[in-house]
């Protein structure tokens, strides 16, 4: 099984810990990542996505502590690595890339220098062979390779040529898995399909696998091989896009899913998720949904659904799978 | 281009608070009451001698064109002679000052070496042995007066244990405890700044970038976090640099060190009005020269002042 898969995350389980309170963050997620694969990780905000990205790179802040399971990425268990080690692997093998680009980027450095710094402390490159290197990066990203625009500031770099320069810096080394958290949020649409069609082409260039974080299901729709839905920090249902989109069965997908507007259902009501996301300090016992599930049952209140296989590779933790949701329209 | 246009407009209010003070200096001077001609008489002077000394000091004259003259000299930087020795005001300040600008520059010294590493350390390490020994120098290092730390280190260090001469002189040794004494009080300050722009810095969001690329913790502190945190320390130290001319001038007193400070309170002792005129002009001078350097250094380590240039 190692063979296939590039990462698999195995009941994790991340709780932070303010003001003597206790916020469960993530509670026995299970994800698998296959090598060059566009696994996308959706769901509304406060859901687990960016506390799983950061516990995959170790970057939790130190109220953060994990608490159960296991991050293994290419036969090693990230959780218990060593410093060392762990740097290794940070912007070499796993890279990252963020929500909000101008406060990610160094301010006082110039843009070529953040990018160089990683190659030269990676792959030992000469000073000249990484500038050199660099360039063809923001060649390749779509950034201005001249001397002068690679001396420039992140501050005199536009939002989508910030997260290019975010992206050349994250691909640099050729990681074998780039997270994407939220890294189109920030932007105009029309530069967020840019974002997302360069992102598809490093994918296919470099064979790089990506865990893009959103809750835009209409990103998902676009690019992604793979879907994982997240509630509450936990899986609730994943499956090949396709089959996902053609056939979905946790109530939650199916609500999320009617949220966007199509072509075909043009003029009927949006109807988004009611309720709001639970407070992280007091989720519901049982399935976290089933205060906002139209089709809840008593057993939903008392009892956590398993995950369980509707076919071939899609799963979904439901008592009540593709149930009617009594939806009008 | 920015930086220059920036550099134009920085050297220009330079010229203006210059004009300024010594327009200020000359009419408080006039205002005053007391004829310095009277001073260098004696009281018991007839009038034809004060008379023929206010001729010579140009007292005599309509005050526009004292005005006149006065400004000029400024320009050149010709201040007169000094009522008393008649040597030339500029010579009296230009042999003195590099000593004040060394022992300045020494104290500076001291506050850095005391304020870096500590303020990063107490930074990086919170809440440990080395965070609270600098907040407990920094407390104490701004609670005592820079003269009076002087005169402790005196006679520890000179009349106790003699490692460092008690009185004068020019050899290097002599500026170690007045160097001291004045850098701790300022050390003080640039520690509490260094410690407080550090951990802001280091719970930004970029240095999360600098951990995911996987560099050495030495090279995100360093490289990235204290980079940014010096900004605003390089523009709090030069004002402290001012500040801490001031306190040469009084540290001097302490050290029986011949530096400007001594040359200009002997002027005021002795109300040789040259001479204080002058000096004062001078200080002017050099702390608008300090305040323009820092915001010129202040733009080069902001890089969105090089281009914004607002």
């Amino acid at each position: 099984m190692t063979g296939n898969v590039l990462l698999e995350i195995n009941d994790l389980a991340v709780e932070f810990f303010s003001h003597r309170r206790k916020i469960h963050a993530v509670r026995g997620l299970d994800l698998t990542v296959l090598p060059g694969q566009f696994h996308a990780l959706v769901g509304e905000s406060g859901a687990g996505k960016t506390v799983t990205s950061f516990t995959i790179l170790r970057l939790l802040p130190p109220s953060a502590a994990v608490t159960r399971g296991s991050v293994v990425f290419q036969d090693h268990n990230l959780l218990t690595l060593s410093e060392d080690l762990m740097r290794n692997l940070r912007g070499r093998e796993i890279s990252m890339i963020f929500q909000e680009p101008s406060k990610y980027l160094n301010p006082s450095m110039k843009a070529a220098d953040q990018v160089i710094e990683g190659i030269r402390f990676h792959l030992g490159y000469s000073e000249k062979a990484a500038y050199q290197w660099t360039r063809e990066l923001f060649q390749r990203v779509g950034l201005d390779g001249g001397r002068t625009a690679m001396s420039r500031y992140p501050h005199e770099f536009s939002g989508g040529m910030r997260q290019r320069l975010m992206i050349a810096m994250a691909v640099a080394c050729n990681p074998s898995l780039l997270i994407a958290d939220e890294p189109t949020t920030a932007l105009d649409v029309g530069v967020q399909r840019q974002i997302i069609n360069l992102l598809q082409e490093l994918r296919g260039e470099k064979n790089m696998a990506i865990l893009y974080v959103t809750h835009d299901i209409g990103v998902v729709r676009y690019a992604a091989d793979y879907v994982s839905v997240i509630y509450t920090g936990r899986i609730v249902e994943s499956s090949p896009k396709d089959l996902l989109f053609a056939n979905p069965r946790h109530p939650y997908t199916r609500l999320l899913l009617e949220s966007i507007p199509s072509r075909d259902k043009r003029g009927s009501r949006l109807q988004g998720v009611p309720g709001s996301i639970p407070n992280p300090e007091n989720i519901p016992p049982g399935c976290s949904f089933h205060p906002r599930c139209p089709i809840a049952q008593p057993i939903c209140a008392e009892t956590l659904p398993p995950m369980v296989k509707i076919e071939s590779a899609h799963r979904c933790a439901c008592f009540f799978p593709g149930k009617d949701l009594g939806l009008p329209g | 281009m920015k930086i220059f246009r920036l550099f134009l407009r920085k050297a220009g209010r330079l010229l203006l608070t210059v004009f300024i003070i010594s327009t200020a200096v000359f009419f408080a001077l006039r205002i005053i009451p007391g004829d310095p001609a009277l001073v260098v008489a004696g009281i018991d002077a007839s009038p034809e001698t004060v008379a023929a000394i206010q001729t010579r000091l140009g007292t005599d004259r309509p005050i526009l064109a004292q005005y006149e003259e006065w400004l000029l000299s400024v320009l050149r930087f010709d201040f007169g002679a000094s009522l008393f020795s008649e040597e030339k005001v500029s010579a009296l300040i230009m042999d003195r000052f590099p000593l004040t600008l060394v022992l300045a520059l020494l104290g500076m010294a001291v506050a850095f070496l005391l304020a870096l590493p500590l303020g990063v350390l107490s930074a990086v390490r919170r809440w440990s042995f080395w965070d609270y020994l600098g907040m407990i120098v920094s407390q104490v290092g701004m609670a005592v007066p820079s003269f009076w730390l002087g005169i402790v280190l005196l006679l520890m260090f000179a009349v106790w244990i003699r490692i460092f001469p008690l009185f004068g002189g020019e050899g290097p040794l002599h500026l170690v405890l007045p160097a001291v004494a004045l850098g701790v009080n300022r050390g003080a300050v640039l520690l509490r700044l260094v410690r407080t722009t550090m951990i802001e810095e280091l719970g930004k969001e970029y240095i999360i970038t600098a951990r995911s690329k996987g560099l050495p913790e030495r090279v995100i502190r360093y490289r990235h976090a204290l980079r940014n945190a010096l900004v605003p320390v390089v523009t709090v130290s030069g004002i402290q640099f001012g500040y801490m001319l001031g306190g040469a001038i009084i540290l001097e007193q302490v050290f029986s060190l011949p530096g400007v400070g001594r040359l200009f309170l002997s002027a005021i002792y002795q109300r040789d009005f040259p001479v204080v005129q002058g000096g004062v002009i001078f200080i002017a001078i050099v702390f608008s020269l300090i305040n323009f350097l820092v915001d010129m250094v202040y733009a080069l380590v902001n890089p969105k002042l090089q281009a914004g240039g607002g």
